[in-house]
């Protein structure tokens, strides 16, 4: 595979300017991340040490094994919501190795509100239980939750994916015969009782581990019956009288340990035999992506160059490199795993979508998963295009993708406007992960042109009226529009509302893609099969 | 050499481990039958497969096995034995042993057993000495009476140590720096030698400060004929023990020690001494030197004699016992180079000494011209609390003391012992230490420099080295590193 | 999950890092490659050379179970791979193990099972090298079996007997 040829000059202006100001978006967004993971009230952090417990970062560095990486799902979750209270929505998940099996980790956090769950962590837990579904992960659940947010009962209760989801998807991997163990090491009150009753493999830790329907409170409220924690749902009564759990522990690092044990007993699922090559690096410095992507979000780049920065050898097997070269399409290797690559490259044609689809048949054809590269703006409109039938060439495009039964990832890699997020595999089309940059932006259309879309219809509507348009008024509602959309379109509102699985920097796109893909592969391939194209 | 010119054609070894070994290398060199016994405990024992024939003892306990004077004459006279090595400790220095023999026509490599009724016990070889004018440390002898043994005792300069009449080794014997301790301690080592050595008597003498333990090594033909193969210097001890020996002593003018040996000499020749033995002195830093005792058998240290001398002590021991007369005059005997011997035991001098067990998985002996390992140990024997925790003798000699010191630290770092915890690092660090190397050594040397002795904590790169080295031959942690597929190999503990 | 070790008296955590292109592994801040070089293999010794950082190690090695006997540089050194599930469980029942602090053998037994204790009682008495010393309860409870009888020798870190807790009361 030849190597791709980078034409980018390090010392030009450009590049110096993009970096300062990615490096910028890049601390802010490692800011928040730490805050998100670490800063807590003193308070929080002395309750758990009373309580003899661990912090929940600090379970899950003794459960994973030594020196692999753990991918961590969505760690910005709830950053724009209920006052920033939920940081990463009270929760981690994440791809993690343990006992050298791939599992999905779902891990309560206590320091925040007790673990509590609000709307969004029902949305990150369920989320994760639907990546297990979908890569056939086995899930340990690390419990420690005081149970639903109640003044919010109304958005985390009732609907389809709220909490009752998470019960669902735990049945639903079982029934699909994906293993489940919970250790608990806090409370799993009312519905937290399902999440070890439907798990395949239980441990307890004595003392702090408890399960219950109802807590003490409640009993004694609903009978007057007076009982204790440790009576009520304790490790010795679910280990030796209800078998609601199935080890009791000593300490939590008992549990963990105990934990790995049950996990080493588990046969290691066979995974489907993904074309591999010897991993190499990337020839060209991943950290020339920062000058690479524009400080703006409507100054276009080549695609290539970050192709080059994220993929084996810097090596790529461009597919029609003359024909719709809106899109870029070809084959790459990344940790060795061959892909196809879909990368925007400008505004989406008539051409560009046919060569998308196609390649998209080619890829399944081909059996090689397919990564998808953002930064749309849409498909192309007007008269001359719309005549040429770009809304149909649009649907062959999202009818190829829906119908792939390879894995597909998505990067956002910049802007995201309009329906070319659908046809290049945005959040409703299931890729198995989908993962933005900070600089990212997302709406169905750019904020100014949404801003002069609304004044434009405003205007209209008031000379229908016979009324006179007053500028000043056309004004403000094209500002009000800009604001709302510019907090809306941030990476940050993007990913507080799970839009995405999570912010990455672009230099760690290479080891997420890597383990997203390894992970991807413990699903066997479904069947092939499309839907009818619109010729 | 032929066996054509010593009549005793079966000779036995009434012992264990190293010096067994050692012996019955000499005994098969002269064309001798070597013959072993052992206690079931030591049925894979390595004396017992370097033996020609292997005789089993019964008894309760091993130490009893060997103790059982009866059971070994007997098997003695039923495997027509016609002598018998006794070796050192167990019945070398048991006078009753080498008159049961003597009674049924074996010859017993070592003294006469009145002599070692007179010599191998303190108290009476004390009084003998002294009739010959030969300088004893002031002591007190024990009589039936504890009480009036503790007030003559009482009377003494203190410090005054306190000694078990029948042993050696150190056992039952204890310092005591105030009389108000002497009471407890004189029952202490009076319990202790009545358990080692089934007699409970003790005696104390003035305990010189900083003395050095000098003894000289002695040949008698029984017929008042004796001759000194010159000194060892065994100052470098830990609780009483000798743990490093050399010889010439280092730091002794030749007046001095021409002095040391012909008063060793003159005692043998007094006491019509018959084979091998040792006269022991305290020397004090004025250069006094006082009668400390007489072992009637060969010593522990005597390959360090050999090595300067080059004479085999248990050739002569066992022509002597053959009833040839001394092979050599006094002026045959010349000494060359230095020689030092450390004694390799199972024991954990960084804590206090406590002896270690365990069974030795893997020994390494070092290899070269200068080095002599006399070892009783194998790969698979397992060290029990038994037993004496002396594994193995390393000897090494020089053609100076300086090229001596070198060579056995550098043969100590080369001998391998992995299952159990020996001196063998401790050893090092002493003769590494400066004032060693200044000759400037006495028996409280251990206890003095036990500061600079203390095993220095291992740095950053050697507590990798060890646990890196442990980690890659343990499987949870090859599993951990080798089996782990990529990409997880390569990208390691990353986090997004 | 960080590989605990224990040498001496000391429990230290072995973390791998990173597997390929070389093995990196740490001990606290202290981190390093790890590579062996060179092993003459017996069936569970060797002489093994190893690159541990910038610096090639030898050392024989002899593997016992999980005990690790090493002679590096001129010492020797004894490494217990920890089990963490045994460890944990350790954890749990100290105070219920009553330990020999070295080899020994036990001059008398005090009590018998079921007898009440209070820490500090009298339990054993035993002998090692010229010391004896007094085995003592390290908490209060009763006696649950005393494992070893007078002349018995034993072992460092032999379990010589075990309390039991006392019932709570209610």
């Amino acid at each position: 595979m030849p190597r791709l040829r980078s034409t980018i000059d390090v010392n030009s202006e450009d590049f110096r300017r993009n970096y300062a100001h990615n490096k910028n978006l890049l601390a802010e967004f490692r800011e928040k991340q730490e805050a998100a993971r670490h800063i807590r009230p003193q308070r929080d952090f002395d309750r758990l040490e009373r309580q003899g417990k661990m912090l929940p970062r600090e379970r899950l560095h003794k459960l994973l094994d030594p020196g692999t990486p753990f991918l961590e799902f969505s760690s910005l979750a709830a950053n724009m919501a209920y006052d920033g209270d939920a940081p990463g929505a009270s929760c981690i998940t994440g791809i993690g190795i343990v006992s050298g099996r791939e599992v999905i980790i779902h891990a309560g956090d206590s320091t925040v509100k007790g673990g509590a769950w609000y709307p969004l962590t029902i949305k990150k837990i369920v989320r994760c239980l639907d990546v297990a579904i979908e890569n056939h992960l086995p899930v340990i659940h690390l419990c420690d939750s005081a149970g639903g947010f109640l003044p919010l009962q109304s958005e985390f209760f009732p609907d389809k994916h709220s909490a009752g989801r998470i019960f669902r998807n735990q049945a639903m991997l079982s029934k699909m015969g994906i293993k489940q163990l919970s250790l608990v090491f806090g409370h799993c009150t009312a519905g937290g009782a399902y999440v070890p009753a439907l798990s395949d493999y239980n441990v307890i830790v004595r003392g702090t581990g408890a399960v219950f329907l109802g807590g003490p409170p409640l009993v004694k409220a609903a009978t007057g019956e007076e009982v204790t924690v440790d009576e009520l749902g304790g490790a010795d009564v679910h280990t030796s009288v209800s078998g609601v759990c199935d080890y009791p522990a000593n300490t939590e690092e008992e549990a963990i340990a105990i934990g790995r044990e049950i996990v080493s007993q588990w046969n290691p699922s066979a995974k489907w035999a993904a074309q591999c090559d010897t991993p190499e690096e990337p020839y060209y410095d991943p950290d020339d992506l920062y000058g690479i992507i524009p400080d703006d979000i409507k100054k276009g780049f080549d695609m290539r160059e970050v192709i080059a920065r994220i993929f084996d050898g810097s090596h790529f097997h461009e597919y029609q490199p003359a024909y719709g070269t809106t899109l870029i399409c070809g084959y790459a290797n990344i940790w060795g795993y061959k892909i196809g690559i879909l990368a925007n490259n400008g505004v989406l044609f008539n051409d560009s979508a046919l060569k998308g689809a196609h390649f998209i048949e080619l890829c399944n054809q081909n059996s090689t998963p397919i990564v998808f590269l953002q930064n749309i703006t849409g498909y192309m409109i007007g008269k001359e295009y719309e005549a040429r039938g770009i809304a149909k060439n649009g649907a062959k495009m999202i009818m190829a993708q829906v119908g792939s039964h390879v894995p597909k990832f998505t990067i956002m890699c910049h802007g995201s406007f309009g329906a070319g997020n659908y046809g290049m595999c945005g959040r409703a089309y299931d890729a198995r992960l989908l993962f933005s940059w900070p600089n990212h932006q997302i709406a169905v259309m750019g904020g100014e042109q949404a801003a002069n879309t609304l004044a434009e219809v405003k205007i209209r509507q008031m000379e229908r009226n016979g009324e006179t348009v007053d500028p000043q008024l056309i004004e403000q509602l094209k500002q009000d529009t800009l604001e709302g959309y510019l907090e809306q379109t941030s990476a940050y509102y993007s990913t507080s509302e799970l839009w995405d699985d999570g912010l990455i920097s672009p230099t760690d796109t290479r080891n997420t893609l890597g383990v997203a893909i390894s992970a991807s592969l413990n699903a066997p391939l479904g069947d092939p099969g499309y839907g009818v194209y619109r010729f | 050499m032929t066996s054509k010119d010593i009549n005793l054609k079966r000779v036995l070894v009434a012992n264990r481990g190293e010096i067994a070994c050692r012996i019955f290398r000499t005994v098969h060199k002269l064309g001798l039958t070597a013959i072993a016994v052992y206690h079931h405990e030591d049925r894979n024992a390595r004396h017992v497969e370097e033996a020609d024939e292997a005789y089993e003892l019964t008894g309760d306990t091993s130490t009893a096995a060997y103790l059982d004077a009866a059971q070994i004459v007997e098997i003695c006279r039923v495997e027509k034995i016609s002598a018998v090595h006794p070796g050192y400790g167990f019945l070398a220095e048991n006078a009753d042993f080498a008159e049961r023999l003597a009674q049924a026509g074996i010859a017993f490599i070592g003294p006469e057993a009145e002599v070692i009724r007179t010599m191998g016990d303190k108290i009476a070889a004390r009084a003998f000495v002294t009739k010959h004018n030969v300088p004893v440390a002031p002591s007190v002898t024990q009589t039936d009476d504890l009480d009036a043994f503790l007030a003559d005792a009482a009377k003494l300069t203190f410090p005054v140590l306190i000694k078990a009449a029948a042993g050696g080794g150190g056992k039952g014997m204890n310092i005591v720096r105030k009389p108000d301790e002497l009471a407890e301690q004189a029952r202490l080592s009076a319990g202790e030698a009545e358990r080692y050595f089934a007699d409970g008597r003790i005696y104390a003498e003035r305990y010189v400060e900083q003395p050095r333990h000098i003894e000289v090594q002695v040949l008698g033909d029984g017929a008042g004929n004796a001759i000194h193969l010159f000194e060892r210097e065994c100052s470098i001890q830990r609780r009483f023990q000798k743990i490093i020996e050399e010889a010439p002593a280092p730091n002794l003018p030749k007046k001095l020690r021409d002095k040391i040996c012909a008063t060793a000499v003159k005692i043998a020749s007094a006491s019509k001494y018959r084979n091998a033995g040792t006269v022991e002195f305290i020397l004090a830093p004025d250069g006094e030197f006082y009668f400390l005792e007489m072992n009637t058998r060969l010593q522990v240290e005597h390959p360090i004699t050999e090595l300067i001398t080059g004479i085999d002590l248990v050739e002569e021991q066992l022509r002597i016992a053959d009833g040839q007369s001394l092979r050599y005059k006094q002026q045959d005997i010349k000494a060359s180079g230095h020689a030092i011997e450390c004694r390799i035991c199972a024991e954990e001098p960084d804590r206090d000494f406590m002896p270690a067990t365990g069974t030795i998985h893997l020994l390494r002996a070092p290899e070269g011209e200068a080095i002599r390992f006399d070892s009783g140990v194998h790969e698979g024997l397992e060290v029990t609390a038994s037993f004496d925790p002396m594994l193995a003798k390393l000897i090494v000699d020089g053609e100076t003391r300086e090229q001596a010191i070198a060579r056995a630290i550098e043969a100590l770092h080369a001998l391998i012992i992995l299952g159990v915890e020996s001196n063998t690092n401790y050893l090092a660090r002493v003769l590494a230490h400066a004032q060693f190397a200044a000759e400037e050594i006495h028996t409280g040397f251990v206890v003095d420099y036990a500061d600079d002795l203390v095993l220095p904590p291992l740095d950053d790169d050697m507590l990798s080295a060890v646990l890196g080295t442990a980690a890659l031959a343990l499987p949870e942690f090859r599993r951990a590193a080798f089996e782990m597929p990529e990409p997880y190999a390569s990208i390691g503990e990353w986090r997004n | 999950m960080t590989m605990q070790l224990k040498l001496d008296d000391g429990i230290h955590d072995l973390r791998i890092v990173v597997r390929k292109p070389a093995l990196i592994a740490s001990l606290g801040d202290h981190t390093f490659e790890l590579e062996e070089l060179e092993a003459d293999h017996g069936p569970d010794h060797c002489a093994v050379t190893l690159c541990v950082g910038d610096h090639k190690v030898q050392a024989w090695r002899y593997v016992d179970g999980d005990r690790v006997f090493l002679h590096i540089g001129g010492r020797t050194f004894t490494v217990d791979y920890v089990d963490p599930v045994i460890a944990a469980e350790e954890v749990g029942e100290a105070g219920n193990i009553i330990k020999a602090p070295m080899p020994g053998i036990v001059v008398d037994v005090h009590l018998e099972a079921g007898a009440p204790v209070t820490t500090g009682t009298a339990i054993l008495t035993v002998e090692s090298m010229k010391l004896q010393s007094t085995i003592i309860a390290p908490r209060d409870g009763h006696v649950e079996a005393i494992l070893v009888a007078p002349g018995e020798a034993f072992e460092r870190d032999a379990v010589l007997a075990t309390l039991s807790a006392d019932e709570e009361t209610k």
